[in-house]
């Protein structure tokens, strides 16, 4: 099903809130061991991902704001530090958090895809140094191959001069595999 | 007979050591000794290369054809004091693949797969010699071990060889400069790379009765103009995921986009394909408009910064002109060898598209000269064998004649926060350059693509692999008053408003053509070969005034690619023997006064009068501008048989088409009957 440039923008306010709302969740997680403790213990990272329990054929629609609030994070390979993924059924959420530029998508089946970044403004100094929120969701699909980039700004003295792509996200489930690989 | 050499006896140019540290010349080898009887060992890869490990572990086999020999290199090798021993070769030997007990060597000419087990005392000795087309190259075997298959680049073959008997089974035609064999893993398909085009070849039931069909791969999906398919280049490799689901073939993209903050793509990237073999389909599908992307305020701001993020922003060259690539299991990375920028680049293999998720470069060259910045240790990696452990990868270097020792990295590790600055590996040198110095570094230069003089990012090697033809059509631009090659219109630099067509300028053969004094360029525009170089260094850029030398430094480089050109490069291999009567017929009709070919093509100057005529008007390629000054050089016709398509636009496809199609403007052919053009086109075929 094709979505209009409008729905993007739709689903891009639901991921705005959904995104804030499950870090906010995160965060504020007590520590596991229940122990007293200077601050909050650092979360353990995933063990699983999607190869360890792949999604099944089914097609489901995309998942609503409190599906991803309560979502489970999964394992990707080689991923970067600054990066979280998120499944609820077949969908994938990618969230990352630095100095972003932009987001794209640069080839695949665009259907089901939404790309957000956080567009709060802010001075200029602050652009190039600031981290803001990027995501990336995406249904996984027995057939897909698909590249995201997230862009990071370059900074000239202390101004945005370029951008470069920091983050490269590729997700494929080729015929004859047994699960989806998704990869930083 | 003896295969033995002792290595550094009476040559000039003896090896020097690498690394910054002196050493003795190399040790001759202790033979090796012969092991008891054991369970057969696999081999480590089942695909060929210029250096190959044995299953023993004990030594790697090098193919050197500039020298003529394959060496046997022990482990654990000392990159001080190698030992090596050197096995004569009756023609150059293009790869090698250890078994175990037995190496498999192709040599090019002439044509031949040897089968040679491993001696005590000779280090190789021949058991079988199997007569292959000419310019055997590529080498792989069935997972069985019973079976190689061979390619046979300029002849355009691939051949069916039984290992234990020596007996050729079949050879079976295909499109153009086969190079990389790989073998699925059931071992009754195989899959072909070429040198030109984008489709590569599949031939099944290669134990029985094989049959071929081509399996499209256009390059690059990630970064091709919308609705087209690209041509491509340089497939000397391919290699499968260890679960052989994924067929990797790392080539260039010819035309394909790419922008970085900094300077945009003229030629096109380099890619690293993906084949889903499950279903011979390409992992990525076309590129389509309209993808969904985002971008924060400021960068809205910035149109001409940000361009539309609908093409790929990553570095579009990680590595430069593909030579051999290696999978490494251990980390499911791809290896590529970088011949241009003289580089080993792990890639992520789990990537739909390797070649914008790299994961660590590793810099082979080293020793830059201080005037023409040409590795003089490290130059050129051409082959690739990784150790047991696959923590340590031996790159054979072509342009230097050594061995890179590369630590491999734990691609898991996290990154340091801090980069430090990596020295460039300890290489061990296996022999001199076999010409004089000038040669020598013509040779270096010709695969070089980072001095900035000769040209932008891509070396001669790029568009003349091997002195030969890349088979495309380049658009040659005005650039705002400047004249440059483009892959595609798409090349444009974003700057300009508008995108530019160009004139159709098909890439020429060099080996075996350039050795007149003049004049040359398709429209006979440069008195001789040093100003055609100069002329080229200004033509392979992307913003022509970058780069430009003194005259000095540009007449440097030029004098020594002319003496690689004309001194260094081998000429593709020429069967000796007498013409057919068809072939012997053709050759009466291109003599004839009535046909008039050789009133220009004039056989005593190589085929060629070197003058320029008038040619026919008739409308450009589509994505061409017209040409206002139609007047073309007489081309060589020596090695025709090998570098369709033909004229300068490609317009005729295969010599029979050209023939057909001529109407009398190129001498007279219209009188000639169907059985007359076809052996006149077999006459120029053995020209």
């Amino acid at each position: 099903m094709k979505r209009s440039r409008r729905s993007y923008v739709f689903a891009a306010l639901f991921l705005l809130a959904a995104s804030v709302a499950s870090e906010g969740v995160l965060a504020g997680a007590a520590s596991p061991s229940g122990t007293a403790s200077a601050g909050p213990a650092p979360e353990a990272s995933p063990t699983k991902g999607l190869e360890d329990d792949p999604p099944g054929e089914e097609k489901t629609p995309a998942p609503a704001l409190d599906e991803w609030k309560g979502a489970a994070k999964i394992k990707i390979h080689r991923a970067d530090k600054r990066c979280n993924a998120y499944r609820v059924r077949e969908w994938v959420k990618i969230h990352c958090s630095f100095p972003a530029a932009g987001a794209a998508m640069i080839t695949g089946n665009p259907e089901g895809v939404a790309v957000w970044v956080d567009r709060t403004s802010m001075e200029i100094e602050k652009v190039a140094f600031t981290p803001r929120g990027v995501d990336v969701i995406f249904p996984v699909r027995r057939g897909d191959g698909r590249l995201f980039e997230l862009y990071e700004w370059i900074a000239d003295y202390m101004y945005p001069s370029g951008h470069a792509v920091s983050v490269t996200i590729s997700e494929s489930w080729v015929e004859g595999e047994p699960a989806p690989v998704l990869t930083m | 007979m003896a295969g033995l050499v002792f290595f550094g006896c009476g040559k000039s140019g003896d090896p020097k050591p690498s690394g910054g540290a002196l050493s003795s010349a190399p040790a001759v080898s202790a033979a090796p000794t012969s092991s008891p009887a054991a369970a057969k060992r696999k081999a480590p890869v089942r695909e060929g290369s210029t250096i190959s490990r044995v299953p023993a572990d004990d030594a790697l086999y090098v193919a050197d054809e500039d020298h003529g020999v394959v060496r046997r290199v022990a482990l654990p090798l000392d990159p001080n004091a190698p030992s090596i021993l050197e096995i004569p070769m009756p023609g150059p030997p293009a790869q090698v693949l250890a078994l175990d007990g037995r190496v498999l060597v192709t040599v090019r000419d002439p044509g031949l797969l040897l089968i040679m087990r491993v001696d005590a005392e000779k280090g190789l000795v021949e058991t079988a010699r199997v007569a292959l087309p000419a310019d055997a190259w590529g080498v792989a075997v069935t997972p069985d071990e019973k079976m190689a298959l061979v390619t046979s680049a300029w002849t355009h073959q691939v051949s069916a060889i039984e290992i234990e008997s020596g007996k050729k089974r079949w050879s079976l035609d295909v499109a153009r400069e086969p190079r990389a064999v790989v073998v699925r893993p059931d071992g009754t398909s195989a899959y072909v790379t070429h040198l030109t085009g984008s489709a590569i070849t599949r031939i099944d039931d290669i134990g029985g009765s094989p049959s071929i069909k081509s399996v499209s791969l256009p390059p690059d999906p990630a970064r091709t103009p919308s609705g087209k398919t690209l041509h491509a280049s340089l497939a000397y490799s391919a290699v499968l995921s260890d679960d052989g689901k994924r067929l990797f073939v790392p080539r260039h993209a010819i035309g394909a986009m790419g922008k970085t903050t900094w300077h945009e793509a003229w030629f096109g990237t380099s890619t690293v394909d993906v084949l889903v073999t499950a279903t011979d389909k390409p992992i990525l599908g076309k590129r389509v408009p309209g993808l969904p992307k985002a971008r924060t305020a400021e960068l809205e701001e910035r149109p001409g910064m940000a361009g539309d993020l609908s093409v790929s922003a990553a570095e579009f060259t990680p590595f430069i002109q593909p030579r051999a690539v290696a999978y490494r299991k251990t980390a499911k990375t791809l290896l590529v060898a970088g011949e241009g920028n003289d580089l080993l680049a792990e890639l992520n293999a789990q990537s739909v598209s390797p070649a914008l998720q790299r994961i660590k470069i590793y810099k082979i060259g080293s020793q830059y000269d201080k005037y023409v910045p040409v590795a003089a240790s490290g130059g050129a990696p051409s082959g690739i064998a990784l150790s047991a452990d696959e923590k340590t990868a031996y790159v054979f270097c072509r342009a230097t004649y050594d061995i890179a020792v590369v630590a491999l990295s734990d691609p898991e590790a996290p990154a340091p926060e801090k980069k430090a600055k990596e020295e460039p590996p300890p290489t061990a040198r296996l022999a001199a350059d076999p010409h004089e110095n000038n040669i020598a570094m013509g040779r270096r230069l010709f695969y070089n693509a980072t001095d900035n003089i000769t040209s932008g990012g891509l070396g001669c090697a790029g568009c003349h692999p091997e002195g030969r033809d890349d088979g495309h059509v380049w658009h040659e631009a005005d650039i705002e008053g400047h004249v440059v090659f483009l892959g595609e219109p798409e090349n444009t630099p974003a700057s300009l408003t508008k995108s530019v067509k160009g004139f159709p300028r098909q890439t020429p053969m060099l080996a075996g053509r350039v050795n007149a004094k003049g004049p040359y360029g398709w429209q006979a525009q440069n008195a001789d070969l040093v100003e055609r170089l100069k002329e080229g260094f200004r033509l392979h850029r992307w913003a022509p005034d970058i780069g430009e030398g003194t005259e000095n430094q540009v007449r440097a480089r030029a004098g020594y690619l002319m003496a690689f050109l004309r001194k260094g490069l081998a000429t593709p291999p020429r069967e000796a023997r007498d013409l057919t009567e068809v072939e012997q017929k053709g050759k009466q009709i291109f003599l004839s006064e009535r046909t008039q070919c050789a009133k220009c093509h004039v056989p005593e100057s190589g085929y060629t009068d070197r003058e320029k005529y008038a040619f026919q008007r008739k409308k450009p390629p589509q994505g061409y501008d017209d040409e206002p000054k139609n007047e073309f050089k007489t081309p060589s016709l020596t090695f025709v048989a090998g570098t369709p398509p033909y004229f300068h636009d490609g317009s005729a496809a295969t010599l029979e088409q050209l023939i057909e199609q001529n109407n009398d403007w190129m001498g007279k052919t219209n009188h000639l009957s169907k059985e007359e053009q076809a052996a006149l086109v077999a006459f120029l075929k053995t020209l």
